[in-house]
């Protein structure tokens, strides 16, 4: 019977792993620090060493460690989403972007900035970036209603129709979004056609602080479900018989996962398959135990992020290899992977 | 312990359950009895409060059953459905444990472990704890959930509720026998068991009421041998039947054709 | 088991990294104590700016530039390909330690753009124009930011060159086709190459929009150009003469029907640095020839 204490232990090693895989990604980067290794530039940094050369500073601070940051929360918040997706689904195909909400935040997030644009001079950047923000979480939110609306009723989910209508937002976000590029000026244009690639690139400490808090929030409300998720496997009826209140906690992973997807698509665009890989590994140690596989989830979403974006920045060194690449290419077998043991069990 | 007055439920105009009226006392097996769409399992669901059929009021414990904090009403009724999931990928005994859920908040304590085992034992799965749950054979996954079901109620709170629908489907003979003792042991515990079932002659042999549904009505309530007449039988299910007594137990025999 | 195999492949994976980074140290370290230290380190990320610095005598202060700065060709053995702006990252630049950032404010990636403010680096942005105004303009922008002050010498070359040349009495008309891979774009108004046409003494075959579209058949048969126009790497990607003369509607049009197809570096054409001049003059060589 695995119990509270194995998790701890599981926990525990991951963690040590992220930490190793964060110590490797700061000393990787084609900048020289001179002799010295990253991870002693950081320590003269958190120190206030004032002999530090400027660029050294910045280079290890504003770029590679606000990077790195930026890719445990964005690859932890991406997985548990995935994860927590898959509970409320019953399926383990439902992700933010199978389904369509990366798709829909995307699409409002590209309407704020092509609005916005016209009023950029006037608002202050915790305000632009609240803006794109708060229209990426309202997209995956519409998104996300329209999914279970038309995939799911009492409580069973037809796994076609919910893959299909992911296929249909998708598209219309594509075709809208695509529009807003073709008639946007210069300016616009750049901003959109950047900021859809999904990059870890633009990490600043102000979004890793905002990114935080939604983690936070998010978390604290999600972690533990994984034994009313479990529940749920039972069907909706059986789960409410023991106890759990299942509407309130739809509602709440309905809104918590399009709040994380809303973020993490409105500060690096569109990365896709993290919630799909993480809990598809996760579930060949755990099974389908989500009072293990939620909370690892949230370690794991990180370790797989932050591996892949520090190969995204070395292997082609000096250039970089869109991460979305990286993060398909594990992605693209383990979908096929699901198909062929659903196929198995028709 | 639970009672419920003129229950209606309606899809469209149609009257899946038409003014039911029901009540239990402690310490009873009732069995619901019926053919196929008389609503018997409606009417559980609707009792176990699944479905909010509209105005009426159910109360459990003198209480109407809305006015439960869930966790709480857990405690004191538990309910197997007819339909299992067919897919849960977790080993059989993840899914025992799931009956405790109640009483545990992350780590489940020695008596939520020893309720989860003896039940087990009680269905004779205990030999299946460690296998997948998806590889177990119809009847053995039914005896699954009973545990689990049964784990559920294992405390120490007075006149709990178990409410059954159809809990004999896919079971062999042995276990149909062991799981209705099982229920039968329940109830003489000043415990209540609602159970629909399709085998008359069992539920002659166990239950201390029977409800005999027909097209969402009542169409008998009593004790077996009240219940169960001839005329009674061959009008709800519009088949001929006779009744004898059980040379063994002299509970009525139910004989169709 | 499975985890410990993870595991046990990142702890080798970390190791090996450790190991690559050191021999990586070891080469910079020896290559910066060879060459002599220079009072300024200019990365440029423009093809014209690093042309214009090239030209103002400052090739071997710089040290990085973007992919599109291909003349001087000595470049290459100076100075690190940073990539191409849309999606160049900060850390390369800072690696080659510039003191001085030159860039144009087209096509930079405005992520790009924060990074690089926010790393303090002295950087300069010029507003490029693309007509012979705009360009001696930059050229004494430019040489303003790297403190030099002998830069007329690079604005009568251009005017010495566009004297050269020739007008065509009858103004053929020109289409600039951009051509990668299977993606076709045709030039409209207000790009450098409209402009390079009008002052090689021809005419932009497409007047009714602006900037890059996709070509169209249609579009291209209402143009009915004289010539069409394209980069030499362009042309030999789409398949030589031959290939262009395949293109949608190219062969009911005057280009098409006549074979006149002419090609130019693109660098060259699109730079609108010091050989602006000689990039007019080039062109309408190839304009004269070709409608003879």
């Amino acid at each position: 019977m695995k119990t509270q204490s194995k998790l701890y232990f599981y926990i525990a090693i991951s963690a040590i792993l992220l930490v190793i895989i964060a110590v490797w990604s700061l000393n990787t980067g084609v900048y020289d620090f001179g002799g010295k290794s990253a991870f002693e530039v950081l320590g003269k940094v958190i120190q206030g060493d004032s002999g530090l050369s400027l660029s050294d500073k910045y280079v290890v601070w504003d770029v590679r460690a606000a990077r790195i940051i930026m890719a445990i929360l964005i690859g932890s918040m991406l997985a548990v989403s995935g994860t927590g997706l898959q509970g409320l689904f019953k399926n383990p195909l439902a992700t933010g972007d199978l389904i369509g909400l990366t798709s829909g935040a995307t699409l409002l997030a590209a309407i704020a900035i092509v609005l916005g644009g016209h009023f950029k001079e006037y608002l202050p950047e915790a305000v632009q970036f609240s803006l794109v923000g708060i229209s990426a979480f309202i997209g995956a939110f519409l998104s996300m209603m329209l999914v279970y609306r038309i995939s799911t009723s009492g409580g069973k989910t037809n796994v076609v129709m919910m893959l299909l209508s992911g296929v249909a937002i998708t598209a219309i976000g594509f075709s809208i979004t695509g529009f807003l590029i073709y008639i946007s000026k210069d300016d616009q244009l750049r901003d959109l056609t950047f900021w859809n690639l999904g990059s870890l690139a633009a990490a600043t400490w102000t979004k890793n602080i905002i990114l935080t808090i939604v983690l936070i929030i998010s978390y604290i409300i999600l972690i533990p479900k994984g034994k009313a998720l479990n529940a749920m496997m039972l069907g909706e009826k059986d789960a409410q018989h023991l106890g759990i209140n299942v509407e309130r906690l739809k509602k709440q992973i309905i809104i918590m996962t399009a709040l994380m997807v809303g973020s993490c698509v409105a500060f690096s665009g569109t990365i896709g398959f993290v919630g799909l890989i993480v809990p598809y590994i996760l579930r060949l140690l755990f099974k389908s135990n989500y009072a293990f596989i939620l909370p690892l989830s949230a370690i794991f979403g990180s370790i797989l992020l932050l591996t892949a974006d520090t190969f995204s920045r070395s292997i082609v060194a000096p250039s970089e290899l869109p991460i979305g690449i990286l993060t398909a290419l594990m992605g693209g077998p383990i979908f096929i992977a699901i198909l062929i043991k659903f196929k198995k069990s028709l | 312990m639970i009672k419920a007055h003129q229950i209606n439920y309606k899809h469209k105009d149609f009257h899946i359950l038409d003014s039911v009226d029901i009540s239990l006392e402690y310490g009873e097996f009732l069995a619901i009895v019926g053919p196929n769409g008389a609503g018997k399992s409606s009417l559980l669901s609707v009792l176990a409060n699944e479905i909010k059929s509209g105005k009426q009021n159910i109360l459990f414990k003198d209480k109407p059953i809305t006015a439960w904090e869930i966790q709480e009403l857990s405690k004191h009724k538990a309910k197997f459905s007819q339909h299992n999931s067919n897919d849960i990928p977790l080993e059989v005994k993840d899914v025992v444990m799931m009956g405790r859920y109640p009483y545990f908040d992350a780590q489940p304590k020695k008596e939520d472990l020893e309720a989860m085992n003896s039940m087990m034992y009680e269905t004779d799965v205990f030999h299946l704890k460690d296998r997948e749950y998806n590889t177990l054979s119809g009847g053995e996954k039914q005896r699954v959930h009973l545990s689990r079901v049964l784990a559920q109620l294992q405390n120490e709170i007075a006149h709990k509720l178990l409410f059954l629908d159809e809990p004999l489907n896919n079971l062999d003979v042995k276990h149909q026998y062991k799981a209705l003792e099982i229920i039968k042991k329940f109830t003489q515990k000043a415990n209540s068991a609602i159970v629909v079932l399709h085998d008359l002659n069992l539920a002659a042999q166990y239950a201390d009421k029977i409800l005999l549904m027909k097209s969402g009505k009542v169409s008998a309530y009593g004790t077996p041998q009240e219940v169960f007449t001839a005329e009674n039988i061959s009008e709800a299910y519009n088949f001929p039947c006779t009744i004898c007594d059980h040379p063994i137990t002299s509970n009525p025999m139910i004989i169709f054709g | 088991m499975k985890k410990f195999i993870l595991a046990a492949s990142v702890l080798v994976a970390v190791y090996s990294c450790k190991k690559e980074e050191g021999a990586k140290k070891e080469n910079t370290t020896e290559v910066s104590s060879e060459t002599p230290k220079s009072t300024h380190k200019i990365v440029t990320l423009n093809g014209g700016i690093t042309e214009i610095v090239a030209a103002l005598g400052h090739e071997k202060d710089i040290v990085g530039t973007d992919v599109t700065s291909t003349y001087p060709e000595s470049l290459k053995a100076t100075a690190k390909d940073l990539g191409h702006v849309r999606s160049m990252t900060i850390e390369p630049i800072m690696a080659v330690s510039p003191t001085l950032i030159l860039a144009s404010d087209k096509d930079i990636n405005p992520e790009l753009m924060k990074k690089i403010q926010e790393s303090k680096i002295k950087t300069e942005v010029f507003k490029q124009e693309f007509t012979v105004d705009g360009t001696k303009k930059l050229i004494a922008d430019v040489a303003k930011a790297i403190g030099n002050t002998d830069y007329q010498k690079l604005n009568d070359k251009i005017d010495a060159d566009l004297k050269q040349v020739q007008p065509i009495a009858k103004k053929p008309k020109v289409l600039f086709i951009y051509a990668r891979g299977n993606m076709l774009m045709v030039s409209g108004t207000k790009t450098p190459m409209d402009a390079l046409i009008g002052l090689a003494g021809g005419e932009n075959a497409v007047k009714d929009f602006e900037d890059f579209k996709p070509l169209t058949p249609e579009a291209v048969v209402k143009a009915n150009p004289d010539v069409l126009f394209f980069f030499t790497s362009g042309l030999q990607g789409a398949g030589g003469n031959e290939g262009a003369l395949k293109m949608p509607g190219v062969s009911q049009t005057n280009a098409g029907k006549n074979k006149k197809i002419i090609a130019m570096d693109g660098g060259l054409v699109s730079g609108f640095g010091p050989r602006l001049g000689e990039a007019a003059v080039g062109l309408n060589k190839l304009l004269i020839e070709n409608t003879k």
